[in-house]
């Protein structure tokens, strides 16, 4: 216990690092922040027209979008190992406090509901920067990291209850399982968050425009994807707890 | 507002509709309904955020296939960790037909479960379970097994009941303490005792593991169950391959 609770303050630390290098690399590498450097197109003979027919190319799909739906498939995997470890452990806890003990349906129906409106501010968020109407995006891009904000504060809030009531992760295999699944997704939106507010510095910059929409767009699959991993945790790890279920 | 994002707001207000009625949703309704009710609704917004706030409706197919094949194999993979993992799932074995049976091996019962001098009436060796367990006959239609058959079948057992997750066999620490060496090795228990491990011993921690752990380790990690699929010819089996290593 002692061990547990010296040691998750400085694993919360290094998680938010962690976190934080994600984001700046995401921020330089694939927003493309770093000065490309002039591309030479090499030059095609013109007697290429008369050869063989080329193969088609490319997929039609801009690669960054291409690489995030990737990542978005692999990051299913990862949330679905976790899901499923959480479902072999449950109900085989030897020891409580169990999830009836500890669960508060009210307090975490109202952070699902936060994160779902997270979900629409981001996509208007996306519509106003394709409109090009940058006041607009600004505005939801504030909303949705604030509605991140308040998930992340409810989901420290309840962190912190159950680790007064007794539940570590260290605890029980209940314990273990769910802080494993919650907390890898709790650091998901952290990222998102972190994401969000670098889009909000880079438009200052004048880096978000009508014509890089795509960069919002693929910040705002990734939130939309963390948004749907919660609608099936809240369904199964919550809702299927419910008394007298 | 452009129609699009009417439309946005309306899948909003769906998904908020569809969390309602998850969060009511009469949890008196039989579990196993209850539970695909809750699934099928978080399927639904699941399909909604993904089809319409993630334009996988309008994007090309590709996009849609990625994550569908990510979904696809961890879906699978889920499916087939929990089936083989969850002890609920399984027929319990016929303990009443190898009952009556005459007793026969003996080798069994040198790993006798009650060795405590003055056992309580909590200690759930005395358990009608344990107690038909050491009548039962081992062996299925007179062929007795062989030490080295029953610990080969301990080993699958082993396997079978993914105790590799937490105990490794070549002394390294893992969640759960080493099975190397473990017949007769001096263990030092949580209760402050020291004591030699015999095969009483290991027969109570697989059997009762919440009544002591070895010194340094969590004693609410065995999972709760853990023998409920294993008939008891296979629990013999696999206390004489704990006893082998």
């Amino acid at each position: 216990m002692i061990l547990a609770s010296t040691l998750s303050p400085l694993m919360g630390l290094a998680l938010v690092v962690a976190a934080f290098g994600v984001a700046v690399f995401t921020f330089y590498g694939i927003l493309g922040l770093v000065r490309k450097k002039p591309q030479t197109v090499p030059a095609v003979p013109d007697d290429q027209t008369e050869g063989p027919p080329k193969p088609p190319e490319g997929t039609g799909v801009p690669h960054i979008k291409l690489l995030w739906w990737a990542y978005i498939a692999s990051d299913c995997m990862l949330f679905g190992s976790l899901i499923a470890g959480y479902l072999v452990y449950k109900g085989r806890s030897l020891t409580g406090p169990w999830p009836l003990d500890v669960f508060d349906f009210q307090t975490t129906t109202i952070s699902t509901f936060i994160l779902l409106t997270s979900s629409l501010t981001m996509v208007l968020q996306l519509a106003a920067i394709q409109r090009g109407d940058l006041g607009k995006f600004r505005l939801w891009n504030v909303a949705t990291i604030l509605c991140g904000l308040v998930f992340l504060g409810y989901q420290v809030f309840e962190f912190s209850t159950f680790i007064e009531e007794g539940l570590t992760m260290q605890t029980n295999l209940f314990g273990a399982s769910f802080y494993l699944l919650t907390g890898f997704h709790g650091v998901h939106v952290a990222v998102g968050v972190l994401w969000m507010i670098l889009l909000l510095v880079h438009s200052f910059w004048g880096g978000v425009t009508k014509k890089k929409a795509v960069h919002v767009e693929v910040a705002g699959l990734y939130w939309h994807f963390v948004d749907v991993v919660w609608i099936v945790i809240f369904s199964v790890v919550y809702l299927m707890e419910m008394p007298g279920s | 507002m452009s129609n699009k994002n009417n439309n946005y707001l309306k899948i909003a207000v769906i998904l908020t509709l569809v969390t309602v009625v998850e969060v009511m949703l009469p949890s008196w309704s039989p579990q196993t309904v209850y539970n695909v009710l809750l699934l099928s609704l978080a399927a639904l917004k699941f399909w909604l955020v993904i089809q319409v706030y993630m334009h996988l409706k309008k994007d090309p197919a590709l996009l849609g296939w990625i994550f569908g094949m990510g979904v696809f194999l961890i879906a699978g993979s889920a499916w087939a960790i929990i089936v083989m993992l969850n002890p609920n799932a399984a027929q319990p074995s016929p303990r009443s037909e190898v009952a009556h049976q005459t007793p026969e091996v003996v080798e069994i019962e040198v790993a006798n479960p009650c060795h405590t001098p003055d056992p309580t009436p909590t200690n759930p060796c005395e358990g009608g379970e344990v107690v038909e367990m050491e009548v039962a006959n081992p062996c299925e239609g007179g062929n007795a097994l062989t030490k080295d058959e029953m610990i080969a079948l301990g080993e699958t057992v082993a396997t079978q009941l993914g105790c590799s997750a937490c105990h490794s066999v070549d002394g390294s620490r893992l969640v759960g303490p080493s099975w190397k060496g473990l017949l007769g090795r001096e263990q030092e228990m949580d209760d402050g005792t020291t004591i030699i491990v015999d095969t009483a011993y290991i027969r109570e921690s697989v059997l009762d593991p919440m009544k002591r752990a070895p010194k340094g380790f969590i004693k609410g990690m065995m999972p709760m169950g853990l023998t409920m699929t294993a008939s008891d010819e296979e629990v013999e089996a696999l206390l004489h391959y704990l006893a082998s290593l």
